[in-house]
């Protein structure tokens, strides 16, 4: 059929054979591949302690992790004002020291630093703050504990001021801000931290057009996460 | 009626009231002529021929209407016209309405571009749904009442700290005396403003949402949070009749403070529909801006002489 009909020779149809072998050929470049499964994904991208991550509406570099013990009485780190209560001297906890940049024009609360840090977790093991899968909802509280025999462990984020801590971060300022983890008993500091910050972006809405701020996520409403700081646990006394 | 011959060739229309007036009042005298004249020139040499050919007599009335229709079409209809000579005049038509439509042509064009042009110009200023969605702003000088419908506000006095005495204070049952409970001092590397407000509500009786100071260069700094709402106006009910006073406490860097100000809303009335739907409903709040009154030079003198401590008192 492809040769023509006053061709000198006829010509074998060759079409059929050929492709059966382009097909076999992709399959087996296909099953040498890695098949039909989905690719791995591509980790986040690793950011060093003391390197800028750029938040879109934060400027946010981790400076250091501590565990350290309040002194008594705890003038500085006046956790008292705030949500754990329990404040006393002695109370060991885990400090997670960030400069953030608030790139907005107005103060923002503190609760937005707080939904971005998607999670908190030692390299292996349960983490210490998991932000709900979901792109909508606070991250904020506490991260449920699987068993009840394990305790949970809380947190508070504030910026540390003379006489009464701030949750405002103000416009077009660095702020150091203190996540400040309890280490209660039968919890354990870890060695190493790794921390998964999401990124926000203007969202607008589709009815009123109107932008805010709203952490970026991906095709299935899966928070992504911007970068991803992996810094070791230093050991303080003060 | 030679007005509507020589206003149709030309611009279609609007000559037409304006010819309204003479029409009919020439129409009564020159009635019987005009149909067998009119049409005439028409064929002949075209609109600008047909004023001076159909009436020598009749220009003296005919000028001003004519003028307006006939300046359109063809400038040089006025020359020809005056001229007088139906023949020249009707090469002169023939010859220079291609020239004309060339001009009118590039007219048009240049018109066209310059329409676009200043089309687009204008979308840049179409407002953002964000904009369009702001609050409405009444904005006083120092000390003058700024109005809104849902409340009033007016800034007495601002001060400048750089730290602030926080103390509660609780009345001893037994001897009457109003005495401290505790006290903390709060500190800033900043400056504290302490600004004296008053307001009051026309009807119904509200809570000032959270103030702000809104700086020269649009940044809001939310009051701060290290003073808490029960020190300042934010948690007093603001009632009709009567102005209640507080203050209002902001936690700025120095040099933001020329040209800033203190901004105060109410809470929107949408209940839970502002939680359900976020910006949906909040749109045109009221909003009331209070000049602080202060330039470079006043900022720089104010905050030089801030107080070291400024206490603040409240109950429990």
């Amino acid at each position: 059929m492809t040769s023509s009909r006053r061709g000198t020779r006829r010509r074998r149809p060759v079409l059929v054979s050929v492709s059966a072998l382009v097909v076999a050929a992709g399959s087996v470049a296909i099953t040498v591949l890695g098949g039909f499964a989905e690719a791995p994904e591509k980790p986040p991208p690793a950011v060093r302690p003391g390197e800028e991550i750029d938040q879109d509406l934060f400027r946010t570099t981790v400076v250091d992790a501590v565990v350290r013990t309040l002194p008594g009485g705890d003038a500085g780190g006046a956790g008292d004002a705030g949500a754990s209560g329990s404040a006393g001297a002695g109370r060991t906890v885990l400090d997670v020291t960030l400069k953030v940049f608030n790139n907005a024009t107005s103060s923002v609360p503190m609760l937005y630093l707080e939904r971005s840090l998607l999670r908190v977790a030692p390299p292996e093991g349960r983490p210490l703050l998991e932000a709900p899968p979901s792109a909508r909802g606070g991250g904020t509280s506490a991260t449920p504990s699987p068993d009840a025999s394990e305790p949970a462990w809380r947190h508070e984020t504030f910026i540390p001021a003379q006489g009464v801590d701030s949750r405002l971060l103000p416009p077009q300022l660095t702020s150091t801000v203190v996540l400040r983890f309890s280490v209660r008993d039968g919890l354990t500091p870890p060695e190493r931290l790794v921390i998964d910050f999401g990124a926000y972006e203007l969202y607008q809405d589709w009815f009123t057009k109107r932008t805010r701020p709203e952490l970026v996520v991906d095709e299935d409403e899966e928070k992504v996460v911007a970068a991803r700081v992996t810094l070791p646990v230093k050991r303080g006394e003060g | 009626m030679t007005h509507r011959p020589a206003a149709a060739p030309g611009l279609p229309e609007h000559p037409d009231p304006h010819a309204a007036a003479p029409h009919p009042a020439s129409h009564g005298p020159a009635g019987p002529p005009a149909p067998g004249q009119g049409p005439a020139p028409h064929p002949a040499g075209g609109p600008p021929v047909s004023g001076p050919v159909t009436g020598p007599g009749r220009t003296a009335t005919r000028p001003e209407p004519g003028a307006p229709a006939g300046a359109a079409p063809a400038p040089p209809a006025g020359p020809a016209g005056s001229e007088g000579a139906a023949a020249g005049g009707r090469k002169g038509a023939r010859r220079r309405p291609a020239r004309a439509r060339r001009v009118r042509r590039i007219g048009n064009a240049v018109a066209t571009l310059v329409i676009i042009a200043l089309a687009a110009y204008l979308h840049t200023l179409v407002l953002t749904p964000d904009d369009l969605a702001a609050r409405l702003t009444s904005s006083a000088a120092p000390g003058e009442v700024a109005e809104t419908g849902r409340f009033s506000a007016r800034l007495n006095r601002v001060e400048f700290a750089r730290s602030i005495e926080l103390q509660t204070t609780r009345v001893n049952a037994a001897t009457g005396q109003e005495e401290v409970t505790r006290s903390t001092r709060i500190e800033t590397p900043h400056i504290f403003v302490i600004a004296s407000v008053s307001a009051t509500v026309p009807k119904k009786p509200t809570k000032l949402d959270e103030a702000g100071l809104e700086t020269a260069d649009d940044l809001f700094f939310v009051a701060t949070d290290r003073v808490e709402r029960r020190f300042t106006l934010g948690e007093a009910y603001i009632q009709p009749g009567f102005w209640s006073s507080g203050v209002l406490v902001f936690e700025v860097p120095p040099e933001v403070l020329p040209g800033s100000k203190v901004v105060l809303t109410v809470p929107s009335t949408n209940g839970i529909y502002d939680s359900i739907y976020p910006q949906r409903y909040d749109q045109l709040l009221p909003e009331v801006a209070l000049d602080l009154g202060l330039d470079e030079a006043k900022a720089r003198s104010a905050v030089a002489a801030a107080k070291d401590v400024y206490r603040l008192k409240a109950a429990e």
